[in-house]
């Protein structure tokens, strides 16, 4: 005798069961997965921004304490003279004066106006910078080497900004058997008298 | 929860009983005719949820004890139903039980094969519960539930008969060692039956003679018959059956043994049915005689019950997980809100410091280069006068070397240095041993300024013997014996 099959309805209630398990703990699962990666995307985005304040915060101290250290080192430029440009009156009237004292007829110069400073080799002055200097070159013939010296210092009675000879080229010139006058040197020098220069307003 | 139902069958018909925690309850009696088969389907309708179990109280059965060699598994399961088909029992209601090894010590293990030998009796009642699609559990024998029931009667000895009637009849059973040897049942008789325990005895004293004969009991020694009987009738069994040379007769306490047992309502008489459909309720790992077929809806309901508790364990698990990933979601949140509040506090800190910063009057970079630049021209504020004055210093002790031209020039560079091109003549008129001791004198003299480097470009003739002097060498032509140096040398500070 073959036996009937068996009714599938009998099934039906673990079968639902087990579906309705499956979807619930899947729907379970995939919300409170959602929820903990929504949490942990905002967790990193919350790091990240407050790593960013403190990055910007440590990059405020340190533009803080550049810029105090800038300013008491302009205040020592300024004392020392190096906020001043150049005296270009004064030193041209020294350069006479120097001139009439020596006798130096055959001695030439030429002090150029304040422009930017340019050292002969572009390399040193990677960076740019506010440094403006007036160029004074000096040719023509001394007598002795003395003279030269006392040409190439600046003016004794202005302290103010850096005075640096560049160069300086002197040749014993030779005599000629006509002529009279006594032995000299021919001289060629660059001097420049640098300063830093400020924005108007701040000076 | 479904209800239990033991299902008592024996040939006058089929008796429902209802089981609860060791309550037995009788709620229905089918006659074997027709009209009882229906009124079983009927009651079948009635309980769907119902869980049955059929014992199976018949004389038409068979015991055969085989012997087989130690095999396991596989081996032992296709020699076993090999062995079965050659007993030719003729019905599929059959039941193995291991008897263990053989006494002689041998690895062979001895197995009983219990059968119902008449099908017809069982399968109208069967048909009925698979059409209904009951829960069958298990088709039971009485005799073999005889082994749950001597259990319960320590201390049991090596091998014994044990008695007891039921509705179907006295049952005469051997057990060795605690295990089912061999069973009858002799219909007819009951615990009401006028003389029963004469009857009894002879009957006992018929299947001692058969057993003997099958060697399954020892002779001149008294077997242990263990009746299972009311006290009230204990004295008539001691009565109707003295002891023998072969046989010795012990009452058991039915009601007693039935309360070991866990039934709720001990037996009042000698009737031990609802004893032996208590054990085949409560005892589990029974041997069951249905072939698989007749199981098919207890396995569906097993795999139900599998796939509800798989079910459970997954929603549970889902859960555990689900709440850990809540509670991870709110830690997350709770550090996520700790980070805003320290960053709208660093933001405003960095608002207040940036606010109080004093402001540049030049950018930053520019002036770090300006103040670069400075430092390294400071270094040349000195001018080449402090040189000059060594160099003159050094020209008047060597007054027969003069000065013809001299090139200095700054170098503000990462090392700032001076850089010096010298020219220099020696006198025309000295012998060429006397410019080179002079000019070897002068480069010595030079070598004395701080921190200076000499680089001899030209020099006299008679100075430099490494190398050939040609007709177009420049330094023969020339009037005066010239001196060339290039030096370097640290600015003087001032």
């Amino acid at each position: 005798m073959k036996l009937p099959l068996p009714d599938p309805r009998r099934q039906q209630g673990p079968l639902v069961a087990v579906a309705l398990a499956v979807v619930a703990s899947a729907s379970l699962l995939a919300w409170t997965n959602t929820q903990r990666n929504t949490a942990e995307a905002l967790l990193r985005e919350e790091n990240a921004r407050l790593a960013e304040a403190r990055e910007q915060h440590a990059e405020t101290r340190r533009t803080d304490t550049d810029a105090r250290t800038a300013l008491r080192q302009l205040s020592a430029l300024q004392t020392a003279g190096l906020l001043t440009p150049a005296d270009r009156q004064g030193w041209q009237t020294h350069l006479h004066k120097l001139r009439q004292t020596f006798q130096l007829d055959r001695l030439d110069w030429e002090i150029s106006p304040l422009k930017p400073f340019t050292p002969d080799d572009p390399a040193v002055l990677a960076k740019p910078t506010a440094l403006v200097a007036s160029t004074l070159r000096l040719h023509g013939e001394v007598a002795h080497e003395e003279q030269l010296l006392r040409l190439i210092q600046r003016p004794p009675a202005n302290r103010a900004g850096l005075f640096v000879p560049r160069h300086c080229r002197l040749a014993r010139r030779a005599l000629d058997e006509t002529e009279a006058r006594p032995p000299a040197l021919s001289i060629d020098c660059e001097i420049d008298w640098i300063s830093l220069r400020l924005p108007d307003q701040v000076r | 929860m479904a209800e239990r139902h033991l299902l008592y069958l024996t040939h006058a018909g089929l008796q429902a009983w209802s089981w609860n925690k060791g309550a037995l309850k009788e709620i229905a009696r089918f006659a074997s005719d027709d009209d009882g088969i229906k009124a079983f389907s009927a009651h079948l309708t009635r309980h769907p949820q119902a869980r049955c179990t059929l014992v199976a109280d018949l004389p038409d059965e068979a015991f055969h004890l085989e012997t087989l060699p130690f095999l396991r598994g596989r081996d032992r399961s296709q020699l076993i139903a090999r062995r079965q088909a050659q007993l030719h029992l003729d019905t599929p209601y059959v039941a193995q039980t291991s008897l263990g090894r053989e006494a002689d010590g041998s690895r062979n293990e001895r197995l009983l094969f219990a059968a119902l030998t008449r099908p017809a009796t069982l399968r109208p009642w069967l048909a009925e519960l698979g059409r209904a699609e009951t829960v069958l559990t298990g088709v039971h024998s009485v005799a073999l539930l005889g082994t749950a029931l001597l259990r319960q009667a320590r201390p049991a000895p090596p091998r014994a008969l044990l008695v007891h009637a039921s509705p179907a009849g006295l049952r005469i059973s051997c057990f060795e060692h605690g295990l089912l040897r061999f069973s009858r049942l002799v219909p007819g008789l009951g615990p009401s039956t006028t003389g029963l325990w004469q009857t009894c005895r002879d009957e006992v004293q018929r299947t001692a003679q058969y057993l003997l004969g099958q060697r399954a009991l020892d002779r001149g020694t008294a077997t242990p018959v263990l009746v299972l009987a009311h006290p009230d009738q204990h004295a008539a069994i001691h009565m109707a059956c003295p002891d023998s040379p072969d046989l010795s007769f012990t009452p058991l306490n039915l009601p007693e043994l039935a309360a070991r047992c866990g039934l709720q309502t001990p037996p009042d008489n000698s009737d031990c049915l609802s004893l032996l459909l208590h054990l085949a309720a409560r005892t589990p790992r029974q041997p069951q005689l249905a072939p698989g077929g007749e199981l098919l809806q207890q396995r569906l309901t097993r795999v139900g019950t599998a796939i509800g508790i798989a079910a459970a364990s997954l929603l549970s698990a889902s859960l555990v997980v689900a709440t850990k990933n809540l509670i991870d979601t709110r830690q997350l949140h709770d550090q996520a809100a700790a980070a805003h509040t320290e960053r709208v506090a660093e933001t405003r800190r960095n608002a207040i410091l940036a606010a109080t910063t004093p402001p540049l009057p030049i950018p930053r970079p520019l002036l770090q280069a300006s103040l670069a630049q400075l430092a390294a021209l400071q270094g040349f504020s000195a001018g080449p006068s402090g040189l000059f004055t060594r160099l003159s210093t050094i020209l008047d002790s060597h007054p027969d070397i003069e000065l013809q031209q001299l090139d200095w020039t700054a170098t503000p560079a990462d090392s700032p240095v001076q850089r010096v091109n010298l020219e220099a003549s020696l006198p025309t008129t000295s012998a060429p041993d006397t410019r080179a001791i002079l000019t070897r004198r002068f480069i010595d003299a030079l070598h004395t300024l701080p921190d200076s480097t000499l680089d001899i470009e030209q020099q006299p003739s008679a100075a430099d013997d490494r190398h050939p002097l040609r007709p177009t060498d420049p330094a023969a032509l020339t009037d005066l014996p010239r001196l060339g140096i290039r030096i370097t040398l640290q600015p003087y500070h001032p």
